[in-house]
């Protein structure tokens, strides 16, 4: 299991919990906070709210930490009111560092706790943590009566933070060989979290394909590919890995790729899903599992799907696209687009990504749709957008780059939420010459005086 | 298409005292909705009969736009300027005409229409329509 949690709630929590682990200041007790969970599968609960305690809130006598009934009960009748499927308490034990786990009183205490607020709330779920100065350990008061350990926190913002739920801090070791030449923007960490992540590719087609390429190559270790769409002819012009013989056997986008996957032997696991999250409720549901959502899909009722899940179950989504701007037979622009969606930032709905326009009739069967296109009113979508290799690999070049910044920061600076690469906008560095002032090139004879 | 929320809907308007079907078309799933009182002084018609088409991926998918059957005109034999330049289309072995209508992205109010609210939208057509011609 594991818990979602946003950078503004979770930097709520390490303000208050943070004060523990201050012993110069002669502070160091044990302090604790209260939130709201809400589980948006069986497998992650997300941190709805956190309320911060007041004076009397939390008590500590000879190390033993005591949430008042007045803050619990707070909590919890707000928890209720907003439809939160649980409590969560965090606390800390000072003087633990790179290792916590629960104390002989938390395990006593805990759970008497938890049975008391299911008694008073028969169906919720609660989640105890506690806080060392590096290392968290967390467990969840299930409903089937038993308890289970997290093992992950994800911290999600404009980066992305995975601290495991097991006490121990992180600890970088050397990654594998393979990974060396990476590096320099993937640590030993940040490799580490990379291949703890399950990412989800939604569209396994030009942009998708090259996506799964790149992720593997850059240490992910555990990927969902989900496309129901066999290759095509007009496909292999930008489809990575797929032949003339997969046309011909009809092979599955999803197939193709982790086959590739496979033979490639670097230890990504790959889930091959031949499904379509438009139709499929239940692959909806599988998707509030993955820790990085990235859509490559061209249509918008499959982007507002995911967008949606990505909001309302805390997940990092990136959403890729491309487009060659035609106007009167003439390539008018050539943009690859990278954009984050993240809790707390804008949406690919309030960012006008997605048209509702296109929505609908992408819905409506094609002799329908005709007839409303021919209305006038919309953008015809069923003319065949142009779309090549060159420009896909940009934007999943660029979405690549994004996911290794999430988990390890390279650049001083955020990365901008929406990329965009306008191809006509590039200027272009002209070389310069090295012998510029010294007569003419020994090799070639090429001097700027001489230029044809 | 979430068969469920339909469902729930087709079941509003059919509990708002709509007389209404649907129909699926070769995959193409429609709701027609039968016998609205319209003001016959401005009609040929007292009553319309209207198709409405509905997405598959409703209601992520909204509506938008409708059809009324082709005989129905305004009261001087003439057709509605909105259905005016469009063709007759078989749907059902009846002949209809789709009216020019659609619903801006960023239309008033927020939320997506449902079938209910959209017929109901449907309807202020024929009184648009006796203000206007």
């Amino acid at each position: 299991m594991k818990i979602r949690v946003t950078e503004h709630n979770w930097n709520i929590v390490t303000k208050i919990l943070n004060p523990s682990f201050n012993h110069s200041k002669g502070q160091g007790n044990e302090l604790g906070v209260i939130g709201t969970i809400k589980k948006v599968s069986d497998q992650v609960f997300i941190v709805a709210e956190i309320f911060e305690p007041s004076a009397g809130d939390v008590d500590c006598k000879r190390r033993c930490l005591r949430f008042s009934p007045n803050y619990i009960r707070r909590v919890q009748l707000q928890g209720k009111k907003n439809n939160a499927n649980g409590l969560i308490f965090f606390h800390t034990h000072p003087f633990s560092d790179e290792h916590v786990s629960f104390s002989p009183y938390d395990d006593a205490e805990e759970p008497k706790l938890m049975a008391n607020l299911k008694d008073v709330w028969p169906s919720s779920e609660h989640i105890g943590i506690v806080a060392g100065k590096k290392a968290i350990m967390a467990r969840v008061y299930a409903n089937d009566g038993n308890v289970y350990p997290i093992t992950n926190l994800f911290v999600i913002g404009r980066t992305l933070k995975v601290i495991s739920g097991d006490g121990c801090a992180e600890v970088t070791s050397k990654p594998e060989h393979i990974f060396d030449r990476s590096m320099a923007i993937t640590g030993g960490g940040a490799l580490a979290i990379l291949g703890k992540l399950q990412i989800a590719i939604v569209g396994v087609g030009g942009t998708g394909s090259l996506m799964a390429e790149l992720l593997k190559r850059a240490g992910c270790r555990n990927l969902i590919l989900i496309d129901d769409d066999c290759v095509e002819e007009t496909n292999l012009n930008r489809l990575l890995h797929a032949s003339v013989q997969d046309v011909k056997e009809k092979r599955k986008k999803v197939h193709v790729s982790a086959y590739e996957n496979y033979i490639t032997g670097m230890g990504c696991e790959v889930e091959a899903i031949d499904g379509n999250i438009v139709n499929d409720s239940h692959l909806q549901e599988y998707l509030k599992n993955a820790d990085i959502l990235i859509g490559c899909i061209d249509k918008d009722t499959p982007r507002c799907i995911l967008n949606k899940i990505a909001v309302e179950t805390c997940i990092p989504y990136i959403d890729l696209g491309t487009e060659i701007g035609i106007e009167n037979d003439k390539v008018q622009s050539l943009d690859a687009r990278v954009t984050y969606v993240y809790p707390g930032g804008p949406c690919l709905e309030c960012r006008g990504l997605i048209s509702y326009d296109n929505i609908r009739l992408e819905g409506l069967q094609p002799e329908e749709r005709a007839r409303h296109i021919g209305l006038g009113y919309c953008r015809n979508i069923d003319i065949r957008q142009p779309a090549v290799m060159e420009l896909n690999m940009r934007a999943a070049s660029l979405a690549s780059l994004y996911i290794r910044h999430l988990v390890q920061p390279f650049l001083d600076v955020c990365l901008d939420t929406d990329m965009r690469e306008a191809l006509v906008m590039l200027k272009h560095k002209q070389p310069s010459l090295k012998k510029e002032n010294n007569g003419p090139c020994a090799i070639c004879g090429y001097s700027k005086n001489n230029e044809r | 298409m979430n068969n469920e929320i339909f469902a729930v809907h087709f079941a509003e308007l059919l509990a708002g005292g709509f007389d209404a079907c649907e129909y699926d078309v070769n995959g193409q799933k429609y709701v027609e909705v039968r016998k609205i009182p319209i003001d016959g002084s401005v009609w040929n018609m007292a009553e319309a009969n209207i198709l409405i088409a509905v997405p598959s991926n409703y209601n992520i998918g909204g509506l938008d736009g409708f059809y009324i059957e082709d005989g129905l005109l305004l009261a001087n034999n003439q057709a509605h300027q909105r259905t005016r330049h469009q063709g007759v289309c078989v749907i059902l072995d009846r002949n209809w005409r789709i009216v020019s209508w659609h619903y801006q992205q960023n239309k008033p109010w927020s939320s997506s229409d449902t079938i209910v609210t959209h017929v109901h939208h449907c309807r202020l057509f024929f009184k648009q329509g006796a203000r206007k011609d």
